[in-house]
């Protein structure tokens, strides 16, 4: 006969196989909400491939007002040398010519009137300054931009480019320094998008599983189901491990959605992945089911639960270094960063990327399987199976 | 359970007048208002997540996003193999004598040194090469500038010399970087040849003269971003809470008429956005300088017009998929692409395929409405946004309400 611990631990996990098993039952008979949990991280990706990882060509708009003119009406030869520089050079300018009656408006009010939000304006006089031989005076365009939208810059910045270029030309300057740009070893064979997908798959993970369990397990107090199963031999950790284990196995679905869009879509480098990727989404997984435990215990009011798991997985979003560098923040945000979980997470699945970084991945995936751990226990001790 | 006695009491009572009917309507709709008040109200935690949701989301995205613009210091790493030209009695080094001061001399707004120069050297302890890019990235560097033997000598007596730069392209400090040496060099190589810049670009940022921070651009976009969330998200998790409950069938055996309980329903969402926008507002005041000039009366409109599409998109998405993780997987496929592609945090006009789909998303009319209405004060541009907003909103609302059905689930 076998001993007691082994027969209990027999049962145990019997009990969890079929807690398990019907968790994911459910899921997988309702395609509309399968195909929908499938094509989120399907959509998250594409739409970070082309925001952040550079998977499209960008385009801007740049109207321009060219006054300088000869006695003729027509543009001067140097402000159409200016013109077709832009149009040769910055394929991803389109070039609109405007006019404005500088009379009675300025380029400023022009702009805000008509909605435009980068202009080029050429002032009169401009090929009588570049012709004139005094050092002191400067041949200038003016580029008038609106600051909400970032792409203003970039089109300031490609201008300035130009511009250096045509100054270069006129001035016939001797490149005595040239520039030679490489990127670091590691990286020569990556582009963009492959430092993205990690990061991305994590965040897709954190925001769905935090989120999803809240939820499950409101609807679940709502409808008296734990309160069933309360008086069931299921315990409630085994009913905690098994929501935590399909949750991991969603995780593990998920990444693969992701990685197999990021591959078909943009050529990410499978190359990239790391067999130790696994423990950090497993953990990974474990913390936000914990923390979603803690919010559903703590929290009972089905609206405060949404706002709060919002509270936590939004900025974490933003915090955790996988879509803006933390470098660019300011001290105490990065602090912040710190207090939440997917700053490990992701940090750990940046250290995998690159063999010359992956020493740096212990304490990462050290930290992240203590959260999991920590978080699992905390969430299954403080829940209750009690009638709300 | 026949269609009979399902059929929901759409039907004016006989004998009342259309105002009588009215009253009864609006009663009906204010007796569910207060029940959704006293609920949260009787809730501390709702309260507190309530109130604590906007005042996260304005403090830490602001903070963020605003913080970009405040002063960094970046470093730079050079190894110098450079051996100098012999004149006379001096050594010249050009990287040591000419172009280093200048991009120490560099300040950043604080008045600090921009750049700090962090040498690599040549050779380890060992006598062997190092590799200046492996350096870089044990060093968690981003820009390395290598210097190559000859460097001054070359530069004196056989032109072009060439200058290694060896940067990590997803890092945006590295740009930043590669930017400034590129234009020190350009104007070292404009200096050697006795020549000063010619052609100028003068920027000037529309809204100079309102002094408008960054900030204040990106408040409307989070004010919108947070009232997007909530009236999504809870109305998904209401009507999947009502309809475990069964409360819907229960309303049925009621007077409660379906458009009076959207109606209520959508009207607590505007209180709730109204209260959440007051709280983003005075966190914008004290955090970020946000001018009182930003509040105008065409914000309430707006955001009636946000919570009509929302609360609508939230009806619809319970309509479709009827479990919690169902809904929400819906709710995040339609709330997370809106906050990227919506212009909220950042500007994605430059990209063709993304700016078509952002035109196609609601979230989009709604902050360009309240941009416009609050900071660059374009009236003409806050109507027509409001009106495709609104339009939005109607739509949404009618096929909510079509999709939500009172009947029990078979």
């Amino acid at each position: 006969m076998p001993p007691k611990i082994l027969e209990d631990t027999y049962y145990s996990l019997r009990r969890l196989w079929a807690e398990y098993q019907s968790i994911a039952i459910s899921r997988f008979r309702n395609r509309i909400v399968l195909f929908f949990m499938l094509f989120y991280p399907a959509l998250f990706i594409i739409i970070f491939g082309f925001v952040f990882g550079g998977a499209a060509q960008q385009e801007f708009q740049l109207y321009y007002f060219n006054a300088d003119l000869q006695a003729n009406g027509q543009p001067t030869a140097s402000s159409e040398l200016l013109l077709s520089h832009i149009e040769t050079n910055l394929t991803q300018i389109n070039l609109k010519e405007v006019e404005i009656n500088l009379t009675r408006t300025s380029p400023v009010e022009w702009m805000q009137n008509q909605e435009v939000r980068a202009l080029l304006t050429i002032p009169n006089g401009w090929e009588e300054n570049i012709t004139n031989p005094s050092p002191t005076i400067q041949a200038q365009v003016f580029y008038y931009y609106d600051p909400a939208y970032t792409s203003t810059i970039t089109v300031l910045e490609l201008l300035e480019k130009t511009v250096q270029e045509m100054n270069s030309e006129l001035l016939d300057v001797t490149q005595i320094i040239q520039t030679n740009t490489i990127t670091t070893p590691s990286r020569q064979d990556l582009s963009m998008i492959d430092f993205y997908v990690p990061g991305v798959t994590m965040i897709t993970i954190s925001t769905s599983g935090l989120i999803s369990f809240v939820n499950y397990l409101n609807s679940e107090k709502r409808s008296g189901q734990l309160y069933k199963k309360s008086s069931s031999p299921l315990r409630k950790w085994e009913w905690s491990l098994a929501k935590i284990f399909w949750d991991v196995t969603f995780g593990l679905i998920t990444s693969f959605v992701t990685i197999i869009t990021a591959t078909l879509l943009f050529g990410f480098k499978i190359s990239m992945l790391h067999p130790l990727m696994l423990p950090l989404i497993f953990f990974g997984c474990m913390t936000f089911s914990g923390i979603g435990l803690i919010f559903g215990r703590l929290i009972t009011n089905p609206d405060a639960v949404n706002a709060a798991s919002m509270i936590f997985s939004f900025p974490q979003m933003f915090l955790a270094g996988a879509l803006f560098p933390l470098e660019m923040m300011p001290n105490f945000i990065q602090i912040l960063a710190k207090f939440f979980p997917l700053y490990y997470i992701t940090e750990g699945m940046r250290d995998l990327m690159l063999p010359s970084t992956y020493h740096q991945v212990w304490p990462n995936l050290g930290i992240t399987i203590a959260m999991g751990v920590g978080f699992f226990v905390l969430g299954v001790l403080i829940s209750d199976w009690k009638k709300e | 359970m026949t269609s009979k006695d399902t059929k929901e009491p759409n039907d004016e009572i006989e004998g009342i007048s259309f105002w009588g009917n009215l009253t009864l309507s609006l009663q009906r709709i204010v007796i569910n208002i207060d029940a959704n008040a006293r609920k949260i109200l009787r809730s501390p935690s709702a309260i507190f997540f309530t109130v604590l949701y906007p005042v996260v989301f304005i403090l830490i995205l602001g903070s963020i996003f605003s913080g970009m613009e405040e002063p960094f210091t970046l470093e730079l790493y050079v190894q110098n193999n450079d051996d100098g030209l012999v004149v006379g009695s001096e050594t010249i080094h050009a990287w040591n004598d000419s172009l280093e001061p200048v991009i120490t001399g560099l300040n950043n707004s604080a008045g600090e040194q921009f750049i700090q120069i962090r040498s690599v050297p040549a050779e380890d302890k060992k006598g062997q090469a190092i590799d200046a890019g492996k350096y870089l990235e044990q060093e968690d560097g981003y820009l390395c500038v290598v210097i190559p033997q000859n460097f001054t000598l070359k530069a004196y007596t056989n032109p072009p010399v060439n200058l290694t730069i060896i940067l990590v392209e997803d890092s945006q400090f590295a740009q930043i970087l590669n930017q400034i040496l590129l234009k020190v060099i350009y104007n070292y190589n404009l200096e050697l040849s006795g020549d000063t810049e010619k052609l100028e670009v003068i920027s000037q940022d529309i809204f100079s003269g309102r002094e408008i921070s960054y900030a204040e651009y990106l408040i409307p976009g989070m004010i919108a971003v947070t009232f997007m969330n909530n009236a999504l998200f809870v109305t998904i998790s209401r009507y999947i809470d009502y309809r475990i409950a069964n409360f819907f069938t229960k309303l049925l055996s009621s007077p409660m008429k379906k458009s009076d309980f959207v109606i209520s329903e959508m009207l607590w969402q505007f209180i709730l956005a109204i209260i959440a926008f007051f709280i983003s507002f005075f966190t914008g005041v004290l955090a970020f300088n946000l001018s009182w000039n930003a509040l105008h009366w065409m914000i309430f409109p707006i955001m009636l017009a946000g919570i009509m599409t929302f609360t609508g998109l939230g009806m619809i998405a319970t309509g479709i998929v009827k479990t919690p993780n169902g809904a929400t997987a819906v709710g995040n496929i339609l709330s997370f692409p809106m906050i990227f592609l919506s212009g909220a945090f950042f500007d994605i006009s430059g990209i063709p395929v993304l700016s078509i789909i952002s035109k196609c998303l609601p979230l989009t009319y709604i902050i360009d409405a309240l941009r416009a209405s609050m900071i660059s004060k374009n009236f003409s541009t806050a109507w027509l946004n409001m009106g495709v907003s609104l339009a939005f909103g109607i739509v949404f609302m009618v096929i909510g309400i079509l999709l939500t059905k009172w009947t029990e689930e078979k």
